[in-house]
């Protein structure tokens, strides 16, 4: 059974690979992941994390109709004080391996919302991506780790949400794990949202999804905790985030 | 056999010598002459050949910088980082005990056997005065195959010095110093998902009120029902120069301890100890080890046991290819490779002074370059004795040639 499965997962890999090998013959070395002005983007392999679990998208519920293909794709976020922005946007299962990321901002971040968008002409008209599929991260902290502090994004390209009706964080673990999630306000210890996410298989993105309509501004944490299936070794990924209701 | 062949004549002319006693003084004479000449020609032509074979033997004899890959399982290692690291993967115990440490700090939600004043973070810190003393227990409290705690991270800064030691199966000894002037306190995370036990010794404690009669050389003893879900982690922060954990570790898995390909330098399988009063040198069990030369695969490879032990001078250039820790087998198995350009020696226990150097010779190396160095070093090695020979015993009539060539042809 465990050859049977890393059999279809080498599949799956080499199919993966094949249909990234024929698009870059297509494009040429167009689509390469590479410097375009105040971006990288492009096709790049990911690296293997090593994580235990690894944050691949923290956005904020919004949907808008992709199709047809707007020119541009816009990122929103909230910054209650200024900071570093590591602004990351990656599919959550790779097909093509598109990965758009270090940005520099027209001006720096600043205390505040903030906002930045990019062409869909150069590199996500051409791989024909699934735009609602992309994970965005904008990371307050300098890498991925266990403890990690993010600004939610609202993805959009032409209407604005009026308020934040919830979020959708999104992860994935490096070996099979029984999970559950809390999230907490400020510094309390009682959970203000608490569930179950059962098992979750090692590649494959599942998401936590935080109704915040009624909650109040302010700092919160997302737990997401557990343990691995096979060595009951435990998992801890901690997720900061401020919660900022209206885009008033 | 020339010798046999000397008595058996000698006793066969014996009555015809006694008889004829003018003429037997002559022939005695003459073999005495013949047999001297003899000699002194072998042992000056043996001179010439040792000192003309000197040399090339010398360096065809000694050991090289060899290409080796080294296999053992040992107890005890101990070797020096030269990049800082982490730990590979996370450690379960059921139970860890930390000397050496500066603080210990979590937070608590339920504590049991103690009243705590504050639960938001209860902080254990290591007497000043007592710090070597100093000690702290963490011990599962129901252990099991799901109840643990686990090392779950260990950073371990460049220029430190690590030793595992496996005293017994169940038991790690995992200790860090940096002698350095500027070292940096190591870092240490540890996770319980389980209820703990903490024993203190020679510490203080924030957090928790100490009975009014705690006499200071007790131990202060109380139960962790639960973690902050929030932070379940337990941070150490280690002493500048040591931080030291020994841990009764869980059998049921195999530990890669440090990241594949780092380099190391000082690798040491000995400790110095104190016994009586007096340092002795303590060696590491090396339960099986092997000297591979992947660059020479028809050499056969080097084994040793137990009895054995491996000294290796430097390995500037070596990398760890694995560094396992295995409870079930006692020990950290352990495989190196890389250039060895300093002597890799391997010796009895009982006998440390007589070592050999387990590198390979331009002998050894020669013959597996190509077939043509084989051949060619064996017809030097046959042929050049052989010449030399020659030439000294015709050197040597010459010499005796000559002067009487010279007496004839003074005389004429």
């Amino acid at each position: 059974m465990f050859i049977l499965r890393n059999n279809n997962l080498f599949i799956n890999f080499a199919l993966m690979m094949l249909l990234s090998f024929q698009t870059a013959l297509v494009y040429g070395g167009s689509l390469d992941y590479q410097n375009r002005g105040n971006r990288w983007e492009g096709i790049a392999p990911n690296p293997v994390s090593g994580l235990d679990i690894e944050l691949l998208s923290a956005l904020v519920d919004y949907n808008e109709k992709w199709q047809p293909l707007p020119a541009a794709c816009k990122l929103k976020f909230y910054l209650p004080k200024s900071a570093n922005v590591d602004l990351t946007v990656r599919e959550l299962r790779p097909k093509h391996f598109y990965k758009m990321d270090r940005v520099l901002p027209k001006s720096s971040w600043q205390t505040g919302f903030n906002q930045y968008q990019w062409s869909t002409g150069d590199v996500i008209a051409a791989l024909n991506l699934n735009i609602p599929k992309l994970g965005v991260v904008a990371r307050l902290t300098k890498t991925p780790s266990s403890a990690e502090q993010v600004a939610p994004v609202v993805f959009y390209h032409s209407t604005m949400p009026k308020n934040v009706g919830g979020y959708l964080f999104a992860f994935k673990v490096g070996g099979s794990a029984q999970l559950k999630y809390a999230i907490y306000q400020g510094h309390s210890e009682t959970p203000t949202a608490s569930g179950d996410l059962g098992k979750q298989s090692v590649g494959e993105p599942f998401v936590v999804y935080w109704k915040s309509a009624n909650a109040q501004e302010g700092p919160y944490e997302l737990i997401v905790d557990g343990h691995f299936l096979d060595n009951f070794l435990p998992i801890h990924q901690s997720v900061r985030f401020y919660h900022k209701p209206s885009f008033k | 056999m020339l010798q046999f062949k000397i008595i058996l004549l000698s006793q066969s002319t014996k009555e015809q010598l006694k008889s004829i006693p003018s003429r037997t003084g002559s022939w005695f004479r003459k073999f005495a002459k013949i047999f001297f000449d003899i000699v002194w020609q072998g042992i000056f032509i043996l001179a010439l050949i040792i000192a003309a074979m000197w040399y090339p033997v010398h360096w065809l004899t000694k050991p090289i910088p060899t290409q080796i890959q080294i296999d053992l399982l040992t107890d005890h290692l101990s070797f020096r980082l030269t990049e800082a690291i982490a730990l590979n993967e996370p450690i379960k115990f059921h139970e860890a005990t930390l000397k050496h440490f500066d603080t210990l700090s979590f937070n608590p939600i339920e504590i049991v056997d103690q009243n705590s004043s504050s639960l938001n973070t209860l902080q254990i810190k290591a007497k000043s005065e007592k710090s070597l003393f100093a000690n702290i227990a963490l011990k599962t409290t129901t252990p099991g195959s799901i109840n643990f705690g686990v090392l779950k991270q260990l950073n371990i800064a460049t220029d430190t010095k690590i030793v595992f030691h496996t005293p017994t199966h169940k038991e790690l000894n995992l200790t860090i110093e940096n002698t350095q002037p500027q070292a940096v306190p190591q870092l240490a995370i540890l996770q319980h998902a389980s209820p703990f036990k903490v024993t203190t010794r020679y510490c203080e404690l924030e957090g928790i009120p100490l009975p009014p009669d705690f006499e200071e050389n007790e131990d202060f003893r109380f139960e962790v029902k639960k973690l902050s879900r929030r932070n379940p982690m337990i941070t150490v922060m280690g002493q500048p120069e040591q931080l030291k954990f020994v841990l009764s570790v869980l059998k049921d898995q195999v530990y890669d301890m440090v990241p594949m390909g780092i380099s190391i330098t000082d690798l040491n399988f000995s400790w110095q100890d104190m016994e009586q009063g007096e340092r002795i040198i303590k060696y590491a069990n090396i339960k099986s080890g092997t000297i591979r030369y992947p660059a020479y695969s028809t050499i056969a490879p080097v084994n040793f046991d137990s009895s054995n032990m491996l000294a290796v001078d430097k390995i500037d250039t070596f990398k760890v290819e694995q560094m396992t820790f295995m409870p079930d087998h006692q020990g950290i198995k352990l495989r190196l490779s890389g250039l060895a350009s300093e002597p890799v020696k391997t010796f009895l226990k009982v006998s440390p002074e007589i070592s050999i150097d387990r590198r390979l010779t331009r002998s050894e190396v020669l013959p597996e370059t190509s077939k043509f160095y084989k051949v060619m070093l064996d017809v030097i090695l046959w042929f050049i004795p052989i010449i030399i020979g020659i030439i000294g015993i015709v050197a040597i009539n010459i010499v005796k040639i000559l002067p009487s060539q010279q007496q004839q042809q003074q005389s004429q």
